[in-house]
């Protein structure tokens, strides 16, 4: 019990001083190791082993590739092309540029997994022309918000990567499909929305149709794009490929496209995209070998276990703990990124919701969906920032219309949440497996 | 002191080749495993313990790297509300953290457990290779950690904390110039330009 005293303490007064969350966890768990190992120095040896062995995985390397291609991504020419689809499927709906955002983001999504980036292209592609035709700003703004961690459902998904790790090696394969149904819900209920306010006509009219030649165009000019899914998913489902090796391929191939087909990757852009991801995966890596040292810790003290038993000693009923879990989650994860967020809960409510007979692969969907919530609500809200900098919006203008979308979003989490066919439907359907 | 400042842009120079080098490696064994799978039907297999040990020399480099630029997420609430010599205070103490961390576990924690390796000569189960060269980067990084908190002590109005919003604009930017260089107009831009924006 004092490790966790320890571990809570020192972790949340670190965090909330400005210390790097990495370091929080890092310094935090070393105190904790403090009270256990008979030595000072075992415990600094300790803490660098537990932090470095934890990287030591196959599956973990499909994030540093699934960065890469995303990286590529971004200055491949792949995001404006995604978005310009979009507008064929979607432009034909009243509210039809704000719908746009969404199906955007969620494409995005299924081809990279940053909703930063994707909220990012979205709202400087569209916002200029929603602007134009008379769209209200802060309501584009907030629906390019709402939609775009849903990229972090759909797969390929480097938060379910990190889940997987972190939960004891569930398999990403049935995660990643597992997200799909989740992620376009979250999409969905944005859109709905949307939809319902052009219903009562508080959205501009006009619409964008395309004639038949154009709309083929345009799909064929973003069928190279959409074929990663194809690479990406069909490869894991059909059994070919790994998640680390779907995502090798994917990097190759979003190069190859970039490189000899768009011709938008020149060398220097190249080695500055991998620079990027490098940075980007360390940040990562750290994260996840500190968080593991400390749930190792957790375990190994049976604090874990103590924890569950306290929790569960609350409530035994499912639909309660799941509903004060889910509460108290959305209120924590305001204050925390995703990866963090899934690196420092999963140890402490996994094994309570394994208790309550969640699947594991249930529990990381809802884990995820809810922290996706999370990163779009201040005071740590990345999407959120980038979106109200890129549509040219103070911030505090975003609540407002923000507000009936998180409520959608938060109803969908709950269907999620109680109906674990949500998720667990489709992975059994394509891999006949959910667990 | 102005030495350590001069090594800064060898440093981080040599600290980019590597990260390069590192992921460059990690995603020739991935591929290298797929193509000789499907389509030489010989699997190789150096491939996935190699790609293993090149993520952690590439995360923990990576995080070192990453200090020296301050880009490891931080919640910023407080350090926000600061300003002038208070705001350079808050980071030389977040630094002294940083520095501790990266001196206590990683250099000396981690080079002890980087000598019993090579003392126990504990060897990796495909490639049989040292398991010491593998630990070796935790010093490694451990001390390029207390070299970039040392700068930011010494100097710390220098460094700026990495802004997200910042690099993803800037990405975007690029690939638009790109794009009208390459005379490709798409659907989207035909509508920007007429409302007058610049790419």
């Amino acid at each position: 019990m004092i490790e966790l005293t320890i571990l809570g303490v020192v972790f949340s007064l670190l965090l909330f001083y400005g210390v790097p969350v990495s370091f929080c966890i890092g310094i935090a768990t070393l105190l904790a190791l403090f009270n256990v190992t008979p030595d000072l120095t075992t415990a600094f040896v300790v803490s660098a082993q537990r932090m470095t062995s934890s990287l030591d995985s196959f599956t973990l390397v499909a994030i540093p590739l699934f960065i890469l291609a995303g990286s590529m991504m971004n200055t491949g020419g792949i995001a404006i092309r995604l978005i310009d689809f979009a507008k064929v499927i979607v432009g034909r709906l009243p509210g039809s540029l704000a719908h746009i955002s969404c199906l955007s983001n969620a494409l995005f999504g299924a081809v990279s997994g940053s909703a930063v980036a994707a909220a990012a292209a979205v709202g400087a592609t569209l916002s200029p022309m929603q602007r134009k035709e008379g769209y209200d700003m802060p309501f584009c703004a907030a629906a390019n918000v709402a939609s775009s961690p849903c990229g972090l459902l759909i797969p390929p998904s480097g938060a379910l990567i990190v889940y997987s790790l972190i939960s004891g090696g569930t398999p990403v394969d049935v995660l990643f499909v597992a997200g799909y149904v989740p992620g376009m819900l979250m999409a969905l209920s944005v859109m709905a929305w949307i939809g319902w306010k052009a219903y009562k006509g508080e959205m501009p009219s006009v619409v964008h149709r395309y004639s038949a030649s154009e709309a083929m165009k345009i799909t064929l000019r973003a069928i190279p794009s959409l074929f990663l899914i194809i690479i990406i998913m069909g490869g894991i489902i059909a059994g070919v490929f790994t998640a680390t090796e779907a995502a090798g391929v994917a990097a190759l191939y979003t190069f190859i496209l970039g490189r000899f087909f768009y011709k938008s990757l020149s060398w220097p852009v190249l080695v500055k995209a991998t620079l990027d991801a490098a940075v980007g995966t360390a940040v990562v890596m750290l994260m996840v070998g500190v968080s593991m040292t400390m749930s190792w810790l957790l375990a190994s003290t049976g604090s874990a276990k103590m924890l569950a038993d306290a929790i569960i000693g609350v409530s035994d009923n499912p639909y309660v703990l799941m509903f004060m879990f889910n509460t108290l989650l959305l209120i924590l994860g305001t204050f925390l990124d995703i990866t963090p967020g899934l690196l420092i809960f999963t140890p402490i409510f996994l094994p309570v919701a394994m208790k309550l007979g969640i699947s594991p692969v249930h529990f990381g969907i809802i884990i995820t969906f809810n922290l996706c919530i999370g990163i779009a609500t201040p005071p740590v809200g990345s999407t959120l920032f980038v979106a109200a900098r890129v549509a040219k919006v103070p911030l505090g203008l975003l609540t407002k219309p923000l507000l009936p979308m998180f409520a959608l979003e938060i109803i969908a989490l709950f269907l999620v949440t109680y109906f674990p066919s949500l998720s667990l439907w489709l992975p059994e359907l394509v891999l006949g497996k959910a667990g | 002191m102005n030495i350590l400042f001069r090594l800064k842009r060898p440093v981080d120079r040599l600290l980019e080749t590597v990260l390069v080098l590192l992921f460059f490696t990690l995603f020739a064994c991935v591929i290298i495993q797929v193509f000789t799978r499907y389509v030489l039907n010989d699997p190789a297999i150096f491939t996935e313990e190699t790609s293993r040990f090149a993520i952690i020399w590439l995360s923990l480099l990576g995080t070192a790297y990453a200090c020296g630029r301050l880009e490891h997420m931080a919640y910023t609430m407080f350090p926000d509300k600061l300003s002038g010599t208070k705001l350079l205070a808050h980071m030389r103490s977040v630094a002294l953290m940083v520095l501790a961390f990266g001196l206590l576990v990683m250099f000396y924690g981690g080079g002890k457990l980087t000598f019993r390796a090579f003392d126990y000569e504990q060897l990796s189960a495909t490639l049989a290779l040292p398991m010491g060269y593998v630990y070796l980067c935790i010093p490694i990084s451990g001390l390029l950690i207390v070299y970039y908190q040392l700068l930011i002590l010494l100097n710390p109005a220098q460094f700026r904390p990495a802004d997200e919003v910042e690099v993803a604009l800037e990405h975007i930017a690029e690939e638009e110039k790109k794009l009208a260089a390459q005379g490709i107009v798409l659907d989207s831009e035909k509508a920007d330009a007429s409302t007058g924006r610049k790419a």
